[in-house]
């Protein structure tokens, strides 16, 4: 077993904190830890063994490699796993590990950054320097009590703003700024669908957008109206369950795998560090600190992010593009993001060769014109920046590069950084989302029509109570929805009518249509009560009527005219 | 050389594609869902129900009735079958929903059943008990009592009527007048119609008065009636005295 | 006229110099005043610093981690430090560990001016907040050299008397004693 001697100090650091004589726990405290140890525990021959390993910087490098690869895994404090890199950077800074070259980076650096926070310097009028890198980190949490949630590494920061970008971190893993997340993705993010199917849904959505606005325009289509309409309602109703379907699939997921992230980012110590000494005034670095504490939960464990398509894409590209992006702006614990003084902020970022984005509150110096401003005012002061100089011959030439564009994201919430960050805003998803949701509308509006023509009642029939009134017919039926039928008089003696029912209160309440007795001119019988009344079914789109349907009953003059009377 | 303390491990592309497979998989079945929720949401559409009405055939011929179907359902495409007990119907099979009956010789009562018929398909029946009118068969060879009604108290002449006019009107009975005899009015527009609702029927009051308020017309009509006379809600032509009716009086609109 | 030198002329010259130029050697009594604890040479001024410790008020902790039932604390041990000015404040002993007569200690100052002196001087003065501050006395003095971020390691030689009361002692336990600190030049290695 290699490197035998760093598990001899592990588990005296453990067992020191079990019988009580060690008050942190050994991931915390192992700097101090292995300070006390090598200095008087550590007997002579793991003394020689550690001098071994770091005889060469080709054995310290297979020291390092063997804790991050092997001893990370195995050892285990408190069911969690040591995170190497902070374990490395702790001992970085300890005797004999202070003057090994292999953990050089070790000691000022986490690894990878994240997103960029502009502090500007006392007195700097937006340097490239005041972009300052942020590393985060989270730990599993200490047994120290008085350990706080939030420990800044390299600055000095009051409790107050750290705290606050903490919780806003945690909000956005569960809680209002997930929901704010959730919801403007479902707006207008990105989705989950290889690019046939969302073009397919989209195509989908303009023929029942068509189809609707055929129906409710175009020439009547007669006997092909029922298949029409079962058409519409079958497409609408299957993009409405992709739609929803695939939606809440997604915002489950990321639910669920948020609620996970957000009790590890509660039970663990987050760590952030950036280099420079400075002490923060304000919260202007509110939304970096909470961006990269987002980041810092997602590295500590990236394969759980494949439980969530939103946050796996999310994360990857915030990884990815991390290094371009800055960010300022002051974050309360809810997500909501405050304006801060902007202008030297923006200078910095245009003078730092690597940002090509940033976060900033939404307010108006933040505007793409603001910035163009900006951009163009320090072309003219520094003529160009000198990219590269190249000699040629004892010449040295310098080559005069355009600033780089800088696009800046304004943003109100944090909720609004992640989708822009994330790049999950969709413009053509916004524009298929418009268009379903008019299409749905008018598809709600229109559901009493489309059933009364898919699934129509059953046919009603002739009820009391008959018309009081000699003069007039009154047809009452059974049914719960008048306006899908019509009632027609065909009559020799009396002129024919068509009436459409409607619910009658007081106290002759019915439903019934109410037709209105005129004797003809030129009747052609002399039978009073020769007549035949049919109820006819009603079909209808909304504002627009269609022919009427079929007819489904049939009733006598005479009939009618005695029923309830009898 | 790599970062030894890389830790994050990248998501398989496999993976990624057997999620949205499960999407497209997905889609498809909503699609199919939806269509199959359009399809069985339509109930059986023909469903046929059938009434029958049986009234007084017209005419003097008491042993005749005419009886009709009230249908529930599409009547497209349907035919009646009618069957009797002891009677005979004319038709027998018919495409509309009518028939003639005619009670048997010495018979009273009968049953007329119909059956509805789609195609070759039974989709309905049913049936009405009928009865002869014993009552109307003696009044037709009985001689009527000896009565006579009056109308006294004259409405206006106002021929185009309608349902929101409104005045008195009443008159005296004289001769043998027995208190279940009624009395229905009727005022003429473009027809006879009973006022002043359908079906009503006015009761003689102490000293052979009677009297109502009813809607103006042309002319009014108050008939003397037995008990059973089935009131016309609109006539052409008023009943003449004889069988229910046993007397009535006619007079044009007081004109002003 | 030359004069040539040997060598050892040179040198004995040179060392006659050197002893015309040496500062005379210390009084045998200024030597044992130098050995002498700082207290013992200036007792008042131990008085004073040791009322005013024990005047100290002992504050609790608050709790930043979401689940107490993990967390263990410690008790913050008052402490004086003495630059040009003085400083109150408290020490969390980290580490503590009595092995025969030997004290091995951590601590971390909370709260103290940026500056990390690279040592301190530690005096251990007995805990007299209970029982006044005429009865404080100091125990014993050792250097304490920085080790990392704010930490500091002591480690002493424990007289029999205190070693035995103290070698049960844990991390967690209320510390029987209060700290002067005072910054030495640089840390004793």
């Amino acid at each position: 077993m290699r490197f035998v001697w760093f598990w001899t100090f592990w588990h005296w650091s453990r067992e020191g904190f079990r019988a009580g004589s060690l008050l942190r726990g050994p991931l915390h405290g192992i700097a101090g830890h292995w300070d006390e140890w090598y200095r008087h525990e550590a007997s002579p021959e793991d003394r020689r063994a550690v001098e071994d390993a770091g005889r060469s910087k080709a054995a310290q490098r297979a020291f390092v490699g063997w804790l991050a690869r092997h001893w990370a895994r195995e050892a285990e404090w408190r069911g969690s796993r040591p995170p190497a890199r902070f374990v490395l950077g702790q001992l970085a800074h300890v005797a004999p590990f202070d003057r090994w070259p292999a953990l050089e980076k070790y000691r000022a650096s986490y690894g990878p950054a994240g997103v960029w926070a502009i502090v500007l310097a006392e007195g700097s009028a937006g340097e490239s320097a005041d972009v300052r890198r942020v590393e985060a980190l989270v730990v599993p949490a200490d047994a120290d009590a008085a350990a706080p949630a939030v420990v800044a590494e390299g600055f000095e920061a009051d409790d107050a703003a750290l705290d606050a970008a903490r919780r806003a971190a945690l909000g956005m893993l569960g809680g209002t700024g997930l929901l704010a997340f959730l919801a403007l993705w479902v707006a207008g993010g990105r989705r989950p669908y290889p690019r046939w199917l969302g073009a397919l849904l989209a195509l989908g959505w303009a023929a029942a957008a068509a189809l609707a606005g055929w129906l409710l325009v175009g020439p009547d289509p007669g006997e092909r109206l029922l298949p029409l309409v079962a058409a519409l309602a079958a497409l609408w109703a299957a993009l409405v369950m992709t739609a929803t379907g695939a939606a809440a699939a997604v915002v489950g997921g990321a639910w669920r795998l948020g609620a996970r992230w957000r009790r590890r980012l509660e039970a663990d110590q987050l760590r952030l560090r950036m280099s420079g000494g400075l002490r923060l005034i304000g919260g202007s670095a509110g939304v970096p600190f909470s961006l990269n504490a987002l980041l810092a939960v997602y590295r500590a464990n990236p394969a759980a992010a494949s439980a969530s398509w939103l946050w796996e894409r999310f994360f990857r590209r915030m990884r990815a593009g991390a290094p371009g992006w800055a960010a300022t702006g002051s974050v309360a614990a809810d997500g909501r993001i405050s304006p801060v003084v902007l202008e030297s902020k923006l200078r910095a970022c245009l003078r730092h060769e690597d940002i090509s984005d940033v976060l900033t509150p939404w307010q108006r110096g933040a505007r793409g014109r603001v910035i163009r401003q900006l951009a163009d005012g320090l072309k003219e002061t520094h003529g160009g920046r000198t990219a590269a100089a190249l000699r040629v011959g004892g010449a040295r030439l310098g080559f005069a590069a355009e600033l780089p564009r800088l696009r800046g994201h304004r943003c109100r919430h944090l909720a609004q950084a992640m989708m822009s960050i994330g790049g999950l805003t969709s413009v053509p998803q916004v524009a298929v989302n418009v268009l379903a949701l008019a299409v749905s509308a008018v598809m709600l509006a229109a559901l009493p029509d489309l059933r009364g023509i898919l699934r129509p009642p059953p046919a009603p029939a002739a009820v009391a109570p008959s018309s009081p009134s000699p003069y007039h017919l009154w047809v009452s039926l059974d049914t719960k929805h008048p306006e899908d039928f019509e009632v027609l008089l065909e009559s020799r003696f009396w002129s024919n009518r068509r009436a459409t029912v409607a619910a009658y209160g007081g106290d002759n309440a019915s439903v019934r249509a109410e037709l209105r007795l005129n004797r003809l001119d030129f009747q052609t019988v002399s039978d009073e009560e020769d007549g035949t009344v049919w109820i006819e079914r009603r079909r209808r789109f909304l504002t627009r009527a269609f022919a009427p349907g079929e007819r489904v009953g049939r009733y006598t003059l005479s009939y009618l005219t005695r029923l309830g009377h009898d | 050389m790599t970062s030894p303390v890389t830790s994050s491990s990248t998501i398989s592309a496999k993976h990624r594609t057997l999620k949205r497979r499960r999407l497209a998989a997905l889609a498809m079945l909503a699609a199919c869902a939806g269509g199959a929720a359009a399809v069985a949401g339509c109930g059986d559409p023909n469903a046929v129900r059938v009434a029958l009405q049986a009234s007084p055939a017209a005419g003097r011929d008491v042993r005749r009735l005419d009886i009709s179907g009230q249908i529930v359902g599409p009547p497209a495409g349907l035919h009646y079958k009618w069957f009797s007990v002891s009677g005979e119907c004319d038709p027998q099979e018919s495409t509309l929903p009518a028939t003639s009956f005619r009670f048997a010789e010495g018979a009273t009562r009968d049953r007329v059943s119909v059956e509805v018929w789609r195609d070759d398909r039974r989709v309905a029946q049913s049936e009405i008990d009928v009865r002869l009118d014993e009552q109307r068969a003696r009044m037709m060879t009985q001689p009527g009592p000896d009565v006579r009604i009056e109308i006294t108290q004259i409405p206006p002449y106002e021929p185009e009527g309608g349902d929101f006019t409104r005045a008195e009107i009443g008159g005296t009975v004289n001769g043998d007048v027995s208190p279940d005899y009624q009395v229905v009015i009727y005022a003429r527009a473009d027809a006879w119609y009973i006022q002043p609702n359908s079906h009503a029927f006015h009761a003689i009051r102490q000293g052979k008065t009677w009297g109502s308020w009813t809607h103006t017309g042309s002319s009014y009509a108050a008939l003397l009636v037995r008990p059973g006379f089935d009131a016309y809600t609109r006539l052409d032509v008023l009943p003449q005295v004889g069988e229910y009716v046993l007397a009535r009086s006619v007079v044009e609109g007081a004109r002003r | 006229m030359s004069r040539q030198l040997s060598i050892e002329q040179l040198l004995r010259w040179r060392l006659a110099l050197a002893e015309t130029e040496a500062p005379p050697a210390p009084r045998a009594a200024r030597l044992l005043e130098a050995v002498r604890p700082w207290w013992e040479l200036w007792p008042e001024r131990f008085r004073a610093q040791a009322a005013r410790l024990g005047r100290m008020q002992t504050a609790a902790f608050g709790y930043a981690m979401a689940d107490p039932r993990l967390a263990r604390t410690g008790h913050p041990v008052p402490a004086l430090v003495v630059h040009s000015e003085e400083l109150e404040t408290f020490v969390r002993v980290l580490y503590f560990s009595v092995r025969g007569d030997r004290l091995r200690l951590r601590f971390h100052l909370d709260g103290v001016s940026a500056r990390a002196e690279p040592g301190y001087e530690v005096t251990f003065v007995s805990d007299g907040a209970a029982v006044g501050a005429a009865d404080a006395r100091p125990l014993l003095a050792a250097a304490a050299e920085h080790s990392t971020d704010g930490e500091y390691r002591l480690d002493a030689a424990l007289p029999d008397e205190i070693a035995g009361r103290w070698e049960r002692l844990k991390v967690t336990d209320p510390m029987p004693f209060r700290l002067i600190l005072r910054p030495t030049a640089a840390g004793a290695g």
